[in-house]
């Protein structure tokens, strides 16, 4: 069975981008002789996403590409892991996206779901071109910690601390635009786990901030309806 | 100068250095030109994206700093 599972579409600049960022991380299993898959352009599509996923229950999963908040998007522009199969992400010991906005609702709902980790973006990632070898390394960098067996809360420390230390550098070579990029990149980074996600309902924000964690178990409306819907 | 004319005036600055190069931030990929004509224009996505974030990095003393004294605007 595949340890770690790495989509990576590639259809446009950006993906050409996003697929060429991940290499670092393949090298490293390579190197360290780690099972895994990969999923790269045509095989980034849902039908191989889900069968991969399924055949592999406890792998790591990794996708690089673009995203919004209701899924990730493969290479034919439409979801592979949305909120109809999210719960494929259940028990998995991470799942690491530089998707835009995936955290800020489906991430949530991957979380909540069970997966242990989630590291993602709550709004939309950018970066430049002329910084790219400082953004593949911030963009990699939680997982390049894992597997130095951090936990997550120092990982995301550490990955903040990071991005402000690039922000820093990049302004002092005179890459301004680069330097912003980092910098905001940096503040909608998020790792459920590291931390707890902000509920954007206020009903939701009420059961937390009285159950804690647990107020993130009450069904939302959505999820009700879905498991009414389903055939007993 | 406010933080916009000195937002607008470092996106030059790259857009001189660095012609070529693209900012990629979600559905936009454009180069620092086109990013400046995009603000210019009021493109509200190019606002958020690149203009409100450099503001936000001016706010940093240490970065409204190195922009001035990249910008040679010391005496402003």
């Amino acid at each position: 069975m595949a340890e770690y599972i790495v989509i990576r579409p590639r259809f446009d600049e950006t993906t050409e981008i996003s697929h060429a960022f991940c290499n670092c991380m393949l090298e490293h299993l390579k190197t360290q002789s780690k099972f895994f898959l990969e999923l790269s352009q045509y095989d980034a599509v849902k039908k191989k996403v889900e069968e991969s996923l399924t055949q592999n229950p406890s792998a790591k999963v990794i996708f690089f590409n673009h995203g919004n908040t209701e899924a990730l998007i493969g290479n034919d522009g439409q979801p592979v892991i949305d909120k109809q199969n999210v719960q494929l992400l259940a028990h998995r010991e991470y799942i690491i996206t530089l998707a835009c906005e995936w955290g800020a609702d489906c991430g949530v709902e991957a979380w909540r779901q069970g997966c242990l980790a989630v590291v993602c973006y709550v709004d939309v990632v950018a970066f430049t071109t002329d910084a790219l070898p400082e953004f593949e390394r911030a963009f990699t960098a939680s997982f390049f910690l894992r597997e130095q067996n951090l936990d997550w809360k120092q990982i995301l420390t550490e990955v903040k601390d990071l991005m402000t230390m690039l922000s820093d550098d990049l302004a002092g070579a005179g890459k301004f635009m680069a330097s912003a990029c980092m910098a905001r990149d940096r503040d909608i980074l998020r790792i459920y786990n590291g931390e707890t996600p902000s509920p954007a309902c206020p009903f939701r924000a009420l059961a937390v901030k009285l159950l804690g964690r647990l107020g993130w178990k009450i069904p939302s409306p959505a999820q009700a309806l879905r498991w009414l819907k389903k055939p007993k | 100068m406010n933080n916009r004319e000195l937002a607008l005036l470092a996106l030059e600055a790259n857009a001189k250095q660095n012609p070529d190069e693209k900012i990629h931030a979600g559905p936009l990929v454009m180069t620092y030109k086109e990013a400046i004509e995009k603000i210019k224009e009021g493109n509200t996505l190019a606002i958020k994206l690149v203009l409100e974030p450099l503001m936000k990095n001016l706010k940093s003393k240490s970065f409204r700093a190195k922009v001035i004294q990249t910008l040679g605007l010391e005496r402003t």
